[in-house]
């Protein structure tokens, strides 16, 4: 079986590319930069140049393949313009989408996000069918909900379509791919001080990477034509989360609870250096700002429809910190 | 009997945001939308959490038989009406001269026609459960005459001079008849993202629709004639009076 995978070079399709390659199948990821060392290293993996916002190269490198896997997205929340929200996210998509009609892909599978539903009514989970209450909070969320509209006009055109609404990811480092969890995984690991807002303490969904590979597959082999599914993991406070961690890597990191004004005040003063000095490590200011609403969801229908399973909290944040530590 | 709200256009956008609104208040709701708008996922999920009754008629009101069938269904579940939100509108679709007749025709049933007799049908319900209410969502573009809003302004100028006037009748037996007019909002992914390629200055006039809503009801409570949501929208309506039209025109144009 021969698949075309997007987003070969990002946490969630880097260990997506390995897990099918493993399985056998035939996975031509199509990179932006053949030689770059993100790329995941298989006999299986066959790294095609191109760009998801090319279409000649998209429909160049879908022929022949079975399954498309969409997981490329742009999500830089730093990034105060649309434009490279809207190339990546809804430009790109619908060029997958358009290539995967043309030569009769037996499915897309889109690796979305959980933030198109926006935060969740108090503390009440996120269903498929819960409608979002207010709008849209950034560019990441909008172009991603724009994306989806286009999944749905494209199912009703023929081509058959899952959609995952994936929460918060986190997992163990392979092959310095990471992502925003992960450093603040780290940060707990490493620092002394951790500086949270007081009045802040909702609750987020957790979702381990290898639940998020599973689901793709799960997915791949089920055979409905157009369903959405919530892929999520366990419910946790941002302080219960910040414990767990702490416990599991004995850190002695003193959590300390500040004013949100102050809060925000201390990001935009780390911000305004870190772009004096061109750093681009660590976390902005706007890329906390998701963290401060309720993200709680159920993946029940995943569990009940496709068999999906979660692993607990506990496992999966042991193996994250066990690759962390090793990496560092 | 427990007296409910009724919101035309409910499913999406400001009308969504109004529903959502009222069923924080604990307000029975009977939502109208076309169909396969989302509306019996949000009736359902405003039931389910916030403990009400909410009725869905999924339907195209830009017909009188169908506002009538819809009156008829409300009254065989039994459901009286304290409040109607005559929000359901249909925008603006560019130069007259381009828009077909089709077009237009359904506009004006759906903006004039479907507000004028749904006010009509459920007079009595109003009269009944007094003292009650009609919200009619205008436009900014009430107030002002801009190229390719021929159509859309009009209806809307309409639904404030037929709200004003029936405000008058209405006194007497406690009905308070209220305008809201609303400038640009985020509302659909569409609108969204023409309000982000705005330049700075048109885009700080775009409001949220939960905000909007939230400004709205209270205002309404309140027993306001006329609600402009906004700041700077209360400012363009009171600059409207001093300024040169001219310049009023331009700095309205990209925020409607």
């Amino acid at each position: 079986m021969k698949i075309l995978l997007t987003g070969a070079t990002d946490y969630v399709g880097h260990q997506l590319a390995m897990k099918l390659a493993s399985e056998n199948v035939l996975v031509h990821a199509l990179v932006k930069n053949p030689s770059s060392d993100k790329i995941p290293i298989h006999k299986n993996i066959l790294a095609l140049k191109g760009d998801i916002c090319d279409y000649e190269s998209v429909e160049k490198s879908i022929k022949g393949c079975d399954f498309v896997f969409h997981t490329e997205n742009y999500s830089n929340l730093n990034d105060k313009k649309i434009d490279e929200f809207y190339k990546y996210n809804v430009q790109g998509t619908e060029n997958i989408l358009k290539a995967s009609l043309c030569h009769n892909v037996k499915k897309v599978i889109y690796t979305s996000t959980l933030s198109v539903f926006g935060p969740s009514y108090k503390e009440i989970p996120i269903t498929e069918n819960q409608p979002r209450l207010i709008t849209y909070s950034n560019d990441f969320e909008l172009t991603k909900s724009i994306s989806e509209e286009l999944v749905i006009k494209y199912t009703k055109m023929g081509l058959s379509c899952t959609i995952l609404n994936v929460s918060t990811v986190y997992g163990p480092v392979i092959n310095s791919v990471s992502n925003y969890t992960n450093t603040v995984i780290k940060k707990i690991d490493n620092n002394y001080i951790k500086i949270v807002p007081s009045e802040h303490d909702e609750i987020a969904n957790y979702v381990f990477i290898d639940d998020v590979v599973n689901a793709n597959l799960l997915a791949m082999n089920q055979e409905n034509t157009h369903e959405r599914y919530i892929i999520g993991g366990h419910n946790l406070s941002n302080e219960l989360f910040s414990e767990t961690v702490k416990n599991l890597t004995k850190s002695k990191i003193k959590i300390i609870k500040i004013n949100y004004a102050f809060f925000k005040m201390y990001f935009k003063c780390i911000d305004f250096f870190k772009n004096i000095f061109g750093s681009s490590t660590g976390i902005y200011l706007r890329e906390t700002n998701p963290h401060f609403i309720h993200s709680v969801c159920s993946s029940e229908k995943a569990i009940t429809d496709l068999g999906y399973k979660i692993t607990p909290i506990n496992i999966g944040l042991s193996q994250t910190i066990n690759s962390l530590k090793k990496q560092s | 009997m427990t007296p409910y709200t009724l919101i035309t256009g409910a499913s999406q956008g400001f009308g969504k945001a109004l529903a959502i609104e009222y069923a924080k208040d604990a307000m029975n709701l009977v939502l109208v939308s076309l169909p396969n708008s989302g509306l019996l996922e949000l009736s359902s999920f405003l039931e389910k959490n916030f403990e009400i009754s909410v009725l869905p008629f999924e339907m195209d009101i830009s017909s009188a038989e169908n506002c009538k069938q819809l009156y008829n269904s409300v009254k065989k579940s039994g459901v009286t009406i304290k409040y109607i939100v005559n929000n359901a509108g249909m925008p603006s679709k560019g130069l007259f001269e381009d828009v077909d007749e089709a077009y237009f025709l359904k506009q004006i049933n759906v903006n004039v026609m479907a507000p004028t007799l749904l006010i009509k049908l459920f007079l009595d319900d109003l009269r009944e459960n007094a003292s009650s209410g009609i919200l009619n969502v205008s436009s900014m573009a009430s107030f002002f005459h801009l190229p390719q809003k021929q159509v859309y302004g009009g209806t809307k100028s309409y639904l404030l001079s037929f709200s004003k006037s029936l405000r008058k009748e209405l006194k007497p037996y406690n009905i308070s008849v209220s305008t809201v007019c609303p400038g640009g909002m985020n509302t659909t992914t569409d609108q969204c993202m023409e309000h982000r390629n705005m330049s700075w200055i048109s885009r700080s006039s775009i409001m949220n629709p939960e905000d909007v809503a939230k400004l709205t009801i209270t205002q309404f409570r309140k027993g306001m004639e006329v609600i402009i949501p906004g700041k700077i929208n209360k400012l363009v309506v009171l600059l409207d009076r001093i300024l040169p039209s001219a310049i009023k025109n331009r700095l309205i144009r990209n925020n409607i």
